[in-house]
C-alpha cells in the first residue's frame, strides 16, 4: 500500500542492507556485546533471541543509533550508522511511554512526518492510511490511553510506517500483552512485511515467537553476549498460529534454541 | 488520565448546585443575622458592608481601581509565565546550566516576593511600573522551579522516541517538551495566581494612587471599617473568578491529564471508513 503511494512514488521500495560488524559495548568496565556480526537482507525477517538481561536492548539501541557502539560498526547501506536514520522506524517495549499522552493517535503518527517537512494534508493522508493498514481506521481522535495496549502497539507501528520506515526494529514490542493480542499483532508484522517488503529486525525472549515470525533467528548467550547461533527458520510466507506451531520442525527448532540458550546460561 | 474527583454528594444539576452552595450560603446568612445591630467599630453590619460596596460597584470607583490592579496582574502575571516557561525548558533541558544556577535560584525563591516591596517601590517610585515588576519577581519562581522539573521529569521513552524519529529542535521544544512539562508548569501558573493577588495588594498598601489595595488602605486611613470589609471582600470574589478562569483553562489544556477524551472530532475521517473500522481487541 505504501507502495503506491504517488506521492513517495518509487514503484520498489530500496530496502537497505544491514551489516553488523564486529559489533562491541561496554558500560565503563562492564561488558555487555562482545563482536557480533551478522547481516540483515532486505525484506528479511530476523528475530534476536536471548534471555532477560543478555543485552538485546543495548544492541537495538545500537542498531538504530541511539547509542554509539563501543567497537565496531553498523551499516545501513553505504552509511555507518552514527546517529538515528530516516529509513528505521523504531516500536519500543514501553508503549506508554513512546506514545505521546497528549496527542490523539493520527497527531502521535504524523507528529515525524511534521519533523520530515512534509506538508500537512499529504501527512494526515499517509497517516490515515497506515492506521488503517493496522486495523484502527475511526480510532484517528482517540488519546493512545484510551486504546488498549495491543492497539497502541498498533498506533506505534503505523507511525514507523507513515514515517517510511524501511527497516523495522522492535524491542520487546509485544512482551507485556496477552497472548491472542500478542498472537494478533505478531500475524499483523508478518503480513505487513509479505505486503509492504519491508526488513525487520525484532528482539524478543519469546523462543516461539522468535521461530514463528524469523526467517533466520540469531541467538545472544553469554556474558558479555554474543551470537551463539544463527538459525535458518523455512516455513515460507504463509504461516498460521496453530498449523506452524504444531510442525514438528517447528519443535525441532525451539528445541534447539532453548538447549543453547540454557546451556549457556 | 489522573481523574481522581471525588464523587459528589447527590446528583443531577440542582443537586451540584447544592453542594457546591450550601456552606457558602449558610455561612454568609449566619454572618448577616450575626452582625445586624452590630455596634463594634470593626465588625460592621454586614449589610451596611454591602451597602458601600454597592455603592462604590455603582459609582464606579471600584471599577476603575480594578482595572488598574488587574491590568498590572495581568502583565505581570503574562511577564512571569514567558520567562518562567521559556527559562525553564532552557535550565530544565540543560544540565550544566541548571547545576551552575541552582544555588542561585534556590536564594531567590526563598527571599519572599513581598520583601521586596519596599526596596522597589524606593528604586522605582510609584505608578504601575514597580507594581508590575514585583508582580512579576514573585510569580515568575512557581512557575520556573515547576517547568524545571516537568522537564526534568519527562520520560526517557519520551525522549528516545523523539530522537529516533529525529524531531527536530523547535518542534520537539513546541510538541514534546512543553506539553510534556506542562502539566507542573500549570500547577506553578496557579500558585502565582493566588500570589500575584497578594503581591498586588501588598505593593498597592505601601505606595501608589490608584488600585484596590489602595481602596482598602483609604477605608482604613478614612476610619471606614465599612470599606475596608468591602475592598477584602471584593477582591476575594476577584480571586475567586481569576481561579475559575484558570481551572477552565487548565482542563482545556491538560484534557489528557485528566483522562478528558476528546469530544469532537477533528481528523476521524467520513463515516464510511468508520463504519468500517475494526476492533481487533476488546
Amino acid at each position: 500500500m505504501l507502495k503506491n503511494d504517488p506521492q513517495t512514488a518509487t514503484p520498489e521500495p530500496v530496502v537497505p542492507t544491514v551489516v553488523i560488524e564486529n559489533l562491541a559495548k561496554s558500560y565503563g568496565a562492564i561488558e555487555v556485546l562482545r563482536s557480533l556480526s551478522m547481516r540483515v537482507e532486505p525484506g528479511e525477517v530476523i528475530c534476536i533471541v536471548g534471555p532477560s538481561g543478555v543485552g538485546k536492548t543495548t544492541l537495538l539501541r545500537c542498531l538504530s543509533g541511539l547509542m554509539p557502539p563501543s567497537k565496531g560498526e553498523v551499516r545501513v547501506g553505504d552509511d555507518v550508522v552514527t546517529a538515528p536514520r530516516p529509513e528505521i522506524g523504531i516500536v519500543f517495549q514501553d508503549y506508554r511511554g513512546s506514545l505521546m499522552p497528549w496527542m490523539s493517535t493520527i497527531e502521535n503518527i504524523t507528529l515525524p512526518l511534521r519533523g520530515k517537512g512534509i506538508p500537512k494534508a499529504e501527512g494526515l493522508e499517509r497517516a490515515r492510511r497506515c492506521l488503517e493498514e493496522v486495523g484502527l481506521a475511526g480510532n484517528e481522535d482517540k488519546y493512545p490511553w484510551e486504546l488498549s495496549g495491543g492497539m497502541q502497539q498498533r498506533v506505534a507501528i503505523a507511525r514507523a510506517l507513515a514515517y517510511d520506515a524501511h527497516i523495522l526494529l522492535m524491542d520487546e514490542p509485544f512482551g507485556s500483552l496477552d497472548a491472542q493480542t500478542r498472537f494478533d499483532l505478531e500475524d499483523l508484522v508478518f503480513d505487513l512485511r509479505r505486503r509492504l517488503s519491508i526488513s525487520v529486525i525484532l528482539v524478543t525472549h519469546d523462543i516461539d515467537e522468535a521461530v514463528y515470525l524469523a526467517d533466520r533467528v540469531v541467538v545472544l548467550s553469554g556474558q558479555p553476549a554474543s551470537v551463539i547461533d544463527t538459525v535458518d527458520v523455512d516455513f515460507g510466507p504463509d504461516r498460521d498460529q496453530v498449523e506452524t506451531k504444531s510442525l514438528p520442525e517447528f519443535s525441532k527448532l525451539r528445541g534447539r534454541i532453548l538447549n543453547e540458550i540454557r546451556r549457556k546460561t | 488520565m489522573a481523574n481522581r474527583s471525588s464523587r459528589p454528594l447527590s446528583r443531577g444539576p440542582i443537586g451540584s448546585t447544592l453542594n457546591y452552595f450550601w456552606l457558602p450560603v449558610v455561612l454568609i446568612v449566619v454572618w448577616w443575622f450575626a452582625s445586624a445591630g452590630s455596634q463594634s467599630f470593626f465588625l460592621p453590619p454586614l449589610s451596611e458592608i454591602v451597602r458601600v460596596l454597592w455603592t462604590d460597584l455603582m459609582n464606579g470607583k471600584l471599577l476603575r481601581e480594578t482595572l488598574f490592579s488587574m491590568r498590572n496582574v495581568l502583565l505581570g502575571l503574562f511577564i512571569a509565565l514567558v520567562l518562567g516557561i521559556g527559562f525553564g525548558l532552557l535550565i530544565g533541558r540543560n544540565k550544566a546550566l541548571r547545576v551552575a544556577v541552582w544555588p542561585f535560584l534556590a536564594f531567590l525563591r526563598a527571599v519572599p516576593g513581598v520583601a521586596v516591596v519596599p526596596v522597589v517601590l524606593v528604586a522605582m517610585g510609584v505608578g504601575p511600573g514597580p507594581q508590575i515588576f514585583i508582580i512579576v519577581f514573585g510569580c515568575t519562581f512557581p512557575i520556573l522551579l515547576n517547568t524545571i522539573d516537568g522537564v526534568r521529569g519527562i520520560r526517557e521513552s519520551i525522549i528516545d522516541t523523539a530522537r529516533a524519529y529525529r524531531l527536530p529542535e523547535t518542534l520537539y521544544v513546541r510538541s514534546v517538551l512543553l506539553p510534556a512539562a506542562l502539566p507542573q508548569t500549570m500547577a506553578g501558573i496557579r500558585i502565582s495566581l493566588s500570589l500575584s493577588l497578594t503581591l498586588m495588594v501588598v505593593a498597592e498598601f505601601s505606595a501608589g494612587n490608584a488600585g484596590l489595595g489602595r481602596y482598602i488602605m483609604q477605608g482604613q486611613e478614612a476610619f471606614r471599617p465599612a470599606q475596608v470589609w468591602a475592598g477584602t471582600i471584593y477582591v476575594g470574589i476577584v480571586g475567586y473568578l481569576l481561579n475559575v478562569i484558570f481551572l477552565f483553562v487548565e482542563r482545556r489544556l491538560l484534557g489528557w491529564y485528566f483522562g478528558i477524551p476528546r469530544r469532537a472530532p477533528r481528523y476521524r475521517t467520513a463515516p464510511s471508513s468508520a463504519g468500517k473500522a475494526i476492533k481487533p481487541e476488546a
